[in-house]
């Protein structure tokens, strides 16, 4: 029994998961109360959270957002101003962040659907830069480029959660919560429509898919999950700025899930994990820890376009009409004799 | 006043139209987009730059080397990211001129330090005054160069034989190779040349603003962009066009709102344009 | 009739892919539309689909003007059709494109598909049954696990109309179905479409195999350059000179 067999089995797949559930709960023990690598294990957690909800417009459904790290931005601002501003409690905070950026992803997504590919990317990326001119110039809102500090953390059972192993457990929890919803999301009647779409809209129009709906569904849904993303961001580290959630955030998220694999649960997982632990791992290179970044991106992007996670993906289902794959793939080497015709 | 910032506006747009052609050079042949344009013209600005500081005072030179660095960062990204990813989908090769981007930012941030280099002024001195409004001999360099730029394209693309390889590379990717067109070259020479031109920019525009820094190229490729989509991406003129009105209506907007919103106007005219009219004001009518 | 089509007309720029074509289906019948190459067969089919909105005339679908509804809605009143050029969901499962097919019979949403309630599970439950029904009925059972790519030229061309038919139409709009199939799977085919009509189905069918055409259709419409130029049974198609103008007359060009 190869290694593929083993992970591709339901004892495997039940072992690796139950072993990978054990090492996340124990993981506060192991690190041995390190402050800091807990934080980053966070972090980690929190970009596992963005990316996978980056992946559902990107990898899902064929759409692309540079808008991302906006989105996140706006759920933690959103957050931060009401309990700040207004003393209201995490757990209405949070949850009004999030809609509020879905609604706004809404809005969006009706804006841009029907902008394509390119158009689409310059179209997002200019909606992030505005939301972050934004913010940064409404400074009776959001205190401009002084950011907002003394964001109260969030209270569990009447105790305010304070330390390292609170906060992660707490962002642990959201994160899985949310993993498991994409998964289910995309193992379902929904992901087929998105996929569906992302193969071909007129097929999948004729096919009585409503185009229209699901893009603005899958829109939606994502920046709902990033803006939650964003108040749990902001509740944890207590002090936002304007220059958090620019350009360089959209990249970052969609780095990961190109890294990672676009497409597939696995995937973005991968990329935010990889992307998170780089920059600690490679302290020694000061500046050019971000160099690195960027050359990442581009090698693998040439070299491996569905991203390292790709069609073989590990814990992807491989039986069964589960098959699901990715986005930036080469086309057939022996491409099908198409009979003429424009349609 | 508005004579003046009509005048700053359309010294700034010569420099969002040359930025914009370096756009539609290589959309109108590849339908594709050099997301590291800007980048390139950040590069473009560092060579100018270190010639002017290390070697010679002469800005001539310096122009000469940020139109050289720019020829190779071009033909670089197209080597590694469009002839590299033949057959895969367009938008694959689009990812990964965005990782260039921010790799060429972040390696010039790491080379050459966070902090902004001041860039020594040339020709600044007023040329003259016009209804209160003065213009500096800069600025006159500045349109003229853009014009004749535009001039000269056209005529390279209309008037010799090169410019009719790229327009049948333009028209018909397929065809063009099957009847024994360098394709391949044709498409290589385009990127350099954009390049190139966002390199030689880069130069200008240090000198024009007096300052050189790593996260120069982002705010600029984007305006470039928003620019070349303004006018029509399709076309030089339509490039040029829509670098003059933004400039223009740039400059002209900060009488009505805060500073801080300036860059807001591009946005919102990038948006708008993508939405409603793709084509720009003079695109021919174009699949996207 | 169960659709009525009047003066149906559709331009691109200055060309008449399909002008002032009238055409009524008899419920239950197999209807073929035939012409040389260009004559604008697919555009009437995305005009009637609504994939390219007509210029104008009017489509009567069960007493109901459709010309206007968007290609879903048209798919959710009973009509589905496949495509000249295949347009399967490349990189989806054999089954999961089936499946797909089935979407409008479904109502499960974001809640049932988060918590897999009863309702969820039935739901695909019998989406997978009737997709691995219908991938039987057309011989591609085995093969459901396969991504839809991989399949050859002329099993792709089954597995569109398994696609087509997932939707449980009235109607089936068949463009082009025994391209690129060799000479037993188009006689399966046939065989195939005359079972979809003994069922209840209506199929209008554009296919360049005139024998086929000839043993299957109950009436055959003429295109040429976007006209309708004849309309009757097989052996009134064959004798009529317009058509063996049309044909001759581009075969000498
Ligand atoms: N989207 C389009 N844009 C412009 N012209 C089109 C378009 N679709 C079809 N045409 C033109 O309309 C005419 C009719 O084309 P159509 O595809 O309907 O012919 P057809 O009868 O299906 O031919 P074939 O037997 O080759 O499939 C052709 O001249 C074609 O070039
Ligand atoms: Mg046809």
């Amino acid at each position: 029994m190869t290694l593929r067999n083993v992970y591709a089995s339901k004892e495997g797949k039940a072992i690796g998961m139950g072993g990978l559930a054990v090492i996340l709960l124990v993981l506060p023990r192991l690190l041995g109360g390190n402050d800091y690598l807990l934080q980053v294990a966070t972090m980690m957690a929190l970009y596992v959270v963005l990316a996978s909800s980056l992946n559902l417009i990107i990898g899902f459904t064929g759409m692309y957002s540079l808008g991302h790290g906006a989105f996140y931005g706006m759920g933690a601002y959103t957050s931060a101003i009401l309990s700040v501003n207004l003393g209201w409690p995490f757990w209405i905070t949070m949850p009004l962040g999030g809609l509020l950026t879905a609604l706004v992803g809404a809005f969006l997504g009706l804006a841009t659907l029907r902008l394509r590919q390119t158009f689409l990317v310059f179209g997002t990326l200019a909606f992030g830069e505005i939301v972050r001119i934004l913010i940064m110039n409404w400074s009776s809102l959001t205190r401009g480029p002084m950011g907002i500090p003394g964001i109260p953390p969030p209270k569990v059972f009447g105790t305010e959660l304070t330390s390292s192993t609170h906060y992660y457990y707490l962002i642990l929890v959201y994160a899985i919560l949310m993993v498991f919803a994409i998964f289910r999301l995309y193992y379902s009647r929904i992901g087929r429509a998105w996929v569906a779409i992302r193969e071909d809209e007129v097929a999948a129009s004729s096919m009585g898919i409503s185009v229209f709906g699901y893009k603005i569904l899958a829109f939606t849904i994502s920046c709902l999950i990033a803006g939650l993303a964003g108040a749990f961001y902001a509740h944890f580290v207590t002090f936002i700025s304007a220059d958090q959630f620019g350009m360089g955030e959209s990249f970052l998220i969609l780095t990961m899930v190109a890294l990672g694999g676009t497409g597939s649960i696995a995937g973005p997982i991968i990329g935010a994990c990889i992307l998170i632990v780089i920059p600690e791992a490679f302290r020694f290179l000061a500046e050019y820890r971000m160099v690195l970044y960027g050359a990442m991106l581009i090698v693998v992007i040439v070299l491996k376009p569905e991203g390292l996670a790709g069609i073989k993906g590990l814990f992807m289902p491989t039986t069964g009409g589960r098959r699901r794959t990715t986005l930036f793939r080469r086309e057939p080497k022996v491409a099908a004799v198409k009979a003429g015709g424009s349609q | 006043m508005f004579l003046q910032q009509l005048i700053n506006g359309l010294a700034q747009g010569s420099l969002f139209a040359l930025i914009a052609i370096s756009f539609s050079l290589v959309w109108g042949l590849l339908r594709m987009v050099n997301f590291a344009m800007g980048e390139v013209y950040m590069l473009g600005a560092y060579a100018g730059w270190l010639v002017v500081m290390y070697a010679t005072p002469n800005l001539g030179v310096a122009l000469v080397a940020g139109f050289v660095i720019g020829w190779i960062v071009g033909w670089f990204i197209e080597k590694v990211a469009f002839k590299a990813m033949r057959g895969v989908p367009h938008i694959a090769s689009l990812v990964c001129t965005i990782g260039f981007s921010f790799f060429l930012k972040e390696l010039a941030s790491a080379l050459f330090r966070a902090e902004t280099k001041s860039m020594p002024s040339y020709y600044s001195d007023t040329a003259f005054t016009f209804a209160e409004a003065n213009i500096s001999y800069l600025q006159i360099i500045m349109v003229v160069i853009a014009v004749v730029m535009m001039v000269l394209l056209q005529i390279l693309f209309y008037r010799t034989k090169i410019g009719l390889a790229v327009r049948a590379v333009a028209l018909d990717y397929r065809t063009a190779s099957l009847m024994g067109m360098k394709v391949d070259r044709v498409t290589s020479l385009a990127f350099s040349l954009s390049g190139a031109l966002a390199g030689f920019v880069g130069v200008l525009a240090a000198t024009y603003y007096n300052a050189v820094n790593a996260s120069m190229g982002f705010v600029a490729g984007l305006k470039g962009f928003t620019a070349a989509v303004f006018g029509g991406i399709t076309s030089i003129p339509g490039a040029i066009l829509g670098g003059y009105l933004l400039g223009a209506i740039e400059n002209l907007s900060v009488k009505y709102m805060s500073s801080g919103y300036r860059d807001l106007v591009s946005y919102f005219i990038l948006i708008t344009f993508l939405l409603f009219r793709p084509n720009g004001i003079l695109g021919k009518k174009a699949k996207l | 009739m169960i659709m009525e089509i009047a003066k149906l007309e559709k331009h691109f720029g200055g060309l008449v892919a399909v002008q002032e074509v009238d055409l009524a289906l008899a419920a239950g019948s197999i209807h073929a539309v035939i012409g040389p190459n260009g004559a604008g067969k697919t555009t009437f089919f995305n005009a009637i689909t609504s994939i390219i909105p007509c210029d104008s005339g009017q489509i009567t679908w069960k007493g109901e003007r459709i010309e206007k509804l968007s290609p879903q809605s048209i798919s959710a009143k009973g009509i589905a059709r496949t495509f000249q050029n295949i347009r399967l969901f490349a990189f989806m499962s054999v089954l999961e494109n089936v499946i797909a097919g089935t979407h409008n019979h479904f109502r499960s949403f974001v809640w049932g598909a988060l918590t897999r309630n009863a309702r969820y599970r039935r739901e695909e439950k019998e989406s997978r049954e009737m997709a691995m029904a219908l991938l039987e009925k057309v011989g591609l059972a085995e093969k459901h696990a396969e991504y839809a790519r991989n399949l050859p030229y002329g099993e792709q061309r089954k597995l569109e109309i398994a696609r087509a038919l997932a939707s449980r139409p009235d109607l089936l709009l068949l463009d082009e179905p025994a391209a690129g199939m060799n000479n037993t799977e188009t006689e399966e085919l046939e065989q195939f479409i005359r079972a979809l009509r003994a069922e209840g189905l209506t199929v209008l069918i554009i296919e360049h195999d005139v024998k086929l055409i000839m043993g299957l259709a109950d009436r055959i419409t003429v295109l040429d350059h976007g006209v309708k130029i004849a309309e009757g049974t097989a052996a009134e198609i064959q004798n009529n000179e317009k058509v063996i103008e049309a044909y001759l007359g581009k075969r000498r060009v």
